[in-house]
């Protein structure tokens, strides 16, 4: 440190930011070597796969080369622009619906004094259960002709519907499912945000003769911005990567009315056996969400700077 | 600069990943050539891996009968491993990669083409070549083999006939099945209850969800309707004929008159759900379903299965005869097992007969399943069981004149693209004429690639 | 008077908690009581809400069908082992992301971000191939390894870290302190919390994980618990045996549940990662 002392400041800023870089370096060198391995490599293989001829079943390096044909056929296969139409809709549907109620159930689990506890396993409960379990559930629950949300629809006067078996109403039945099962994720992330709020801001605002609804529009949503710009990102990537209970629940049917990208590339992949056209696919999904997630960032960056 | 170096790091990555996938591939290559190794020594212990679908008490029944096997040959054991149907392309597709797994896969014909194409298991050889032949009927040969080879020994048949609740025809005062479709539609629409707009009881029901479960059943409407799906030589689609259109202006006829529910019929191929308890439970008069779920229907319905009979399927008016559909399954051995001998041998055994004029063991098995045998001698050796029984004695003279479901590349999508077009008829968002229209066009596409 | 105002929002939230929390709940009501039905009550119509004699023997009799005791055991030592993997990398990268200034920061951070963003069933016909390489097909290395490093860890450590002052790093630097130094005795304390969060995410995501077992393993014996589920899936394909799917899926829930209980206190204050 003495010796640093005496050299120009400008060569010791050098020299700790040298240091820096190899700490850096070292701390990350372990993810970086997995992502690389685990990450890279696989996607620059389904880049390469994307444009040959294989069914899976045969030697993957014999496959013969059919250049960028898989990315022009994309786009005239109805089934493709369908299930990219229903994919937007979708993450759109979870991007609107999500946050607000998972904060809504966040404000009330942070200010319940009974059992708080109870209630937050509650809200969680569907985070943990199996995924193809719950789904065959809903299933049950959904049907139309049988299954009790129709039971109770009917017991409360009201027509009941042909939820996952109407192809206009099919989509809206999963995302329901959706927020069933992220809500108490997303609103245990919210409730940790709001108890990261210290308690005079409230008290100095309630000295200024604040609001409870001014409060929380004026305090707590612009403090909680971190946190939303997080819940956000992570549901919009939930979103972009379902399949469990839309393969369990209705295989993207009835007529294509809730196929979704990640659903037709798994069909097209292991079903179909056509790995290329289901990697260009991928390809297309990847730049897509590549393309979001830097938008994503960029307003990030921006709000970090207040 | 910055990017330079990030465009450096990412080829170095690729540079790593490329030659990573190409050693990746020449590894499997060498360790896994198709029949590098034979037969193994009679002494040496050897265990037979068969990968299928079965439940749990078919795979226990099943172990109990194979188990005498194990006595003519001590060094052999017998292994199950049961994966759902529809993880079971998956499941092999991933043994080819891994080059290893099951010994025999008990496989459905239709993917006999991708599978042999990619050389993922092996003719049979000579000896077992002409045993297959000479022991089974000659659709039932043609439909496990492809481009002139035999892939294995069938197993079960399975095809189509119209199933329907007694009771219900009874309360409605109908004395006998439809025997033509102006009959079909006229029953349905008794057939059908409804109750403040909400169908509490259909005439005819139809699967939605699940691919082969919607595209077979209008298939056998279809061929008995003197059509059929694909030309003899199975390069060009028949969709776009009159017969076609009539057999589609069916369903859009059962859909607006209510007679059918298409909300009544979710399936799938591992579940065979809703649509299946309607009929269970008496909501669904009529439905076009395969003979493998009587074994289902039996154990969920009870005394009630009484109340199911079958008939044949009703003809169409531009038909002669009920012409069904069938499809079949077969064992066929890994191009990757390491016993191959061994397999075939014991895939003998198992479907020979057990005696003189006896059945074989996979006779007996498929029987206590609801199932029809393939073999010849089998058939025969149960003869009385498969006419006194009144389901399947409709199954077994339907197949007769049945029509194997095609074996053909891209069968998968092929399917779930009529099955598409189907739904938009069973759904009234497209007209029979355009929906067959752009059927025909989507699948020529695909045989013609 | 305010006591009593205050007790009436209490007991308004609570009413209102228990709506939407019965609503949560309720499927999962729902496949408690079906595990308790008989076959006849599952597709019985009307539906019936209570199952008249509770069938408690199903939780006796799916022991015989599947090995729970090894599927237990596989998955219990697969999700722990990818559980500290994560914790481990994601804590040191989250760090390294968070609080050192180099060249391609950004651009690193957005491309590990991005393959968040990758349906894994895309990737994991490559992936199949590289364990396959490694011998690892049917081993818990197969099933960890290519797990312990998610972006989605790195992204939570990274702005957790964001939220630790400078000033902190700086003074122990002037008092000498190496960096792996600071990491250890300044970092790694601080990030507790966030780390018995992100292990429940990561225990609860992976305990539940069924593509990838589906493909690395083949053999019975190396099942983890969600592939005992799907065979108990295809061994009573019938609806009307969804009791003992259910029976089964309630069992499986039992060690995540124990996990968020006992760690539920860090698991809310560890999130909170503000700036």
């Amino acid at each position: 440190m003495k010796e640093g002392q005496t050299k120009p400041p400008e060569k010791r800023r050098k020299k700790r930011l040298e240091s820096h870089r190899l700490a850096a370096f070292l701390f990350l060198s372990p993810a970086l070597v997995f992502f690389a391995i685990f990450f890279v490599f696989p996607l620059v293989a389904t880049v390469y796969l994307s444009g040959r001829e294989w069914d899976l079943l045969g030697p993957a390096l014999e496959a013969p080369g059919v250049g960028f044909r898989h990315y022009v056929e994309i786009w005239q296969d109805d089934r493709f622009v369908k299930a990219l139409i229903n994919t937007f809709l979708y993450v759109l549907a979870c991007i609107a619906f999500m946050p607000p109620l998972a904060l809504g159930v966040a404000w009330m689990l942070n200010e319940v004094k009974v059992v708080p506890w109870f209630w937050r396993l509650l809200f969680f409960l569907p985070v943990v259960t199996s995924s193809v379990a719950m789904s065959l559930v809903w299933q049950y629950i959904f049907d139309p002709t049988y299954g009790p949300l129709n039971e109770a629809l009917k017991a409360l006067g009201l027509r009941p519907l042909g939820w996952i078996m109407d192809p206009d109403l099919s989509l809206v039945s999963l995302i329901i499912v959706s927020l069933w099962q992220g809500i108490g994720y997303h609103a245990i992330i919210y409730l940790a945000g709001l108890q990261g709020i210290p308690d005079d801001y409230y008290e100095a605002a309630t000295i200024d003769g604040a609001g409870a609804v001014r409060k929380f529009f004026h305090i707590t949503l612009p403090l909680l911005k971190p946190t939303s710009l997080f819940v956000f990102v992570m549901v919009a990537i939930n979103a972009f990567q379902a399949f469990t209970p839309f393969y369990v629940i209705t295989n993207g049917g009835p007529i294509d009315s809730s196929n979704v990208l990640g659903l037709y590339i798994y069909k097209t992949a292991f079903d179909f056996l056509n790995m290329g056209k289901a990697s260009a696919m991928a390809v297309v999904l990847f730049v897509l969400v590549v393309l979001v997630s830097v938008f994503q960032l960029r307003w990030f960056r921006r709000r970090e700077e207040f | 600069m910055k990017k330079l170096a990030l465009f450096v790091l990412a080829a170095c990555l690729l540079i790593a990943g490329c030659s990573g996938g190409k050693s990746g591939g020449n590894g499997d290559g060498g360790a896994s050539s198709p029949g590098a190794s034979s037969g193994t020594g009679s002494g040496e212990p050897v265990t037979l891996r068969i990968l299928t679908h079965w439940d749990a008490a078919n795979t226990d029944a099943f172990l109990q009968k194979v188990a005498a096997y194990k006595d003519a040959n001590p060094n052999v054991t017998i292994q199950v491993e049961t994966v759902p149907f529809g993880d079971l392309l998956k499941r092999i597709t991933a043994s080819n990669l891994s080059g290893g797994g099951a010994d025999i896969y008990h496989i459905y014909n239709a993917w006999l083409p991708e599978l042999s194409g990619s050389k993922s298991i092996v003719p049979a050889p000579d000896a077992y070549k002409s045993d297959i032949v000479s022991a089974y009927g000659e659709n039932i040969v043609s439909s496990v083999s492809y481009n002139g080879q035999i892939y294995g020994y069938p197993t079960e048949l399975t095809g189509y006939a119209l199933n329907y609740n007694k009771r219900l025809f009874e309360e409605a005062g109908i004395s006998a099945p439809p025997g033509n479709w102006d009959e079909l539609l006229d029953y349905a629409q008794r057939l059908t209850k409804k109750e403040n707009g909400q169908t509490v009881q259909q005439g005819f029901g139809v699967i939605i969800g699940w691919d082969s479960g919607v595209v077979h059943p209008w298939l056998t409407l279809l061929q008995s309707n003197g059509g059929r799906f694909l030309s003899e030589d199975l390069s060009t689609t028949e969709l776009d004929t009159p017969q076609a259109l009539e057999a589609l202006e069916l369903y859009r006829k059962l859909v607006e008159s209510g007679a059918t529910n298409p909300e009544m019929g979710l399936s799938n191929a591992s579940t065979t759900g809703p649509y299946m308890n309607n009929f269970e439970l008496g909501k669904t008069a009529m439905i076009i379903m395969a003979n493998w779920w009587k074994g289902s229907l039996q154990a969920t319905m009870g005394d009630r299965f009484q109340d199911v009979a079958t008939a044949p399927i009703p003809v169409g008016p531009s038909g002669s005869k009920p012409v069904s559909l069938f499809y079949s399954w077969l064992y066929a051995i890994s191009a990757f097992s390491k016993q191959q001998e061994e397999a075939w041998k014991f895939l003998q055994w198992l479907n020979s007969p057990q005696g003189e004029g006896q059945s074989s063991i996979q006779g007996d098995w498929l029987m206590a399943q609801g199932i029809i045998p393939s073999r010849l001698s089998d058939q025969e050796a149960h003869k009385a069981n498969l006419q006194d029984d009144p389901f399947m004695k409709t199954y077994v003279d339907l197949l007769k004149d049945a029509r194997s479901f095609p074996v053909i590349p891209r069968a998968a999508e092929i399917t779930s693209t009529l099955q598409g077009h189907i739904e938009q008829v069973l759904y009234s968002r497209a007209t029979p004429a355009d929906a067959l229209k752009a059927a025909s066009s989507d699948i020529q596409k695909l045989i013609s690639q | 008077m305010k006591k009593g105002s205050r007790y009436a929002k209490q007991a308004a939230l609570c009413v209102l908690l228990g709506f939407f929390g019965f609503l949560m709940a309720f499927p999962f009501i729902w496949m408690l009581l079906s595990s308790l039905k008989s076959p006849e009550e599952i597709i019985a119509v009307p539906i019936v809400w209570i199952p008249e004699e509770p069938r408690w023997e199903n939780y006796l009799n799916i022991w015989s069908v599947l090995p729970l005791g090894r599927l237990y055991m596989n998955s219990i030592i697969t999700t722990v082992l990818i559980t500290f993997g994560i914790l481990v990398t994601s804590s040191m990268a989250g760090f390294a992301l968070a609080k050192y200034r180099f060249r391609g920061r950004e651009t690193l951070f957005v491309l590990m971000l991005s393959t968040m963003m990758i349906p894994f069933f895309v990737l994991f016909i490559p992936l199949f191939f590289l364990v396959k390489e490694f011998g690892w097909t049917n081993s818990y290395a197969g099933l960890i390894v290519p797990n312990i490093v998610t972006a989605f860890g790195i992204f939570l450590m990274r702005q957790f870290c964001s939220g630790i002052p400078d000033e902190l790093l700086q003074a122990a630097r002037i008092d000498g302190a190496s960096e792996g130094r600071i990491y250890l005795q300044i970092i790694l304390p601080l990030q507790k919390q966030a780390l018995a969060a992100l292990g429940i995410f990561a225990f609860v995501y992976h305990w539940d994980s069924f593509l990838w077992p589906l493909v690395v393993i083949t053999e019975g014996s190396m099942n983890t618990l969600p592939l005992g589920l799907n065979s108990l899936r295809n061994a009573y394909s019938s609806q009307a045996n969804m009791n003992m799917l259910m029976t089964g899926s309630a069992l499986a829930v039992i060690p995540s549940l124990i996990v968020f209980v006992a760690l539920q206190k860090y698991f809310v204050k560890g999130i909170t990662m503000t700036a």
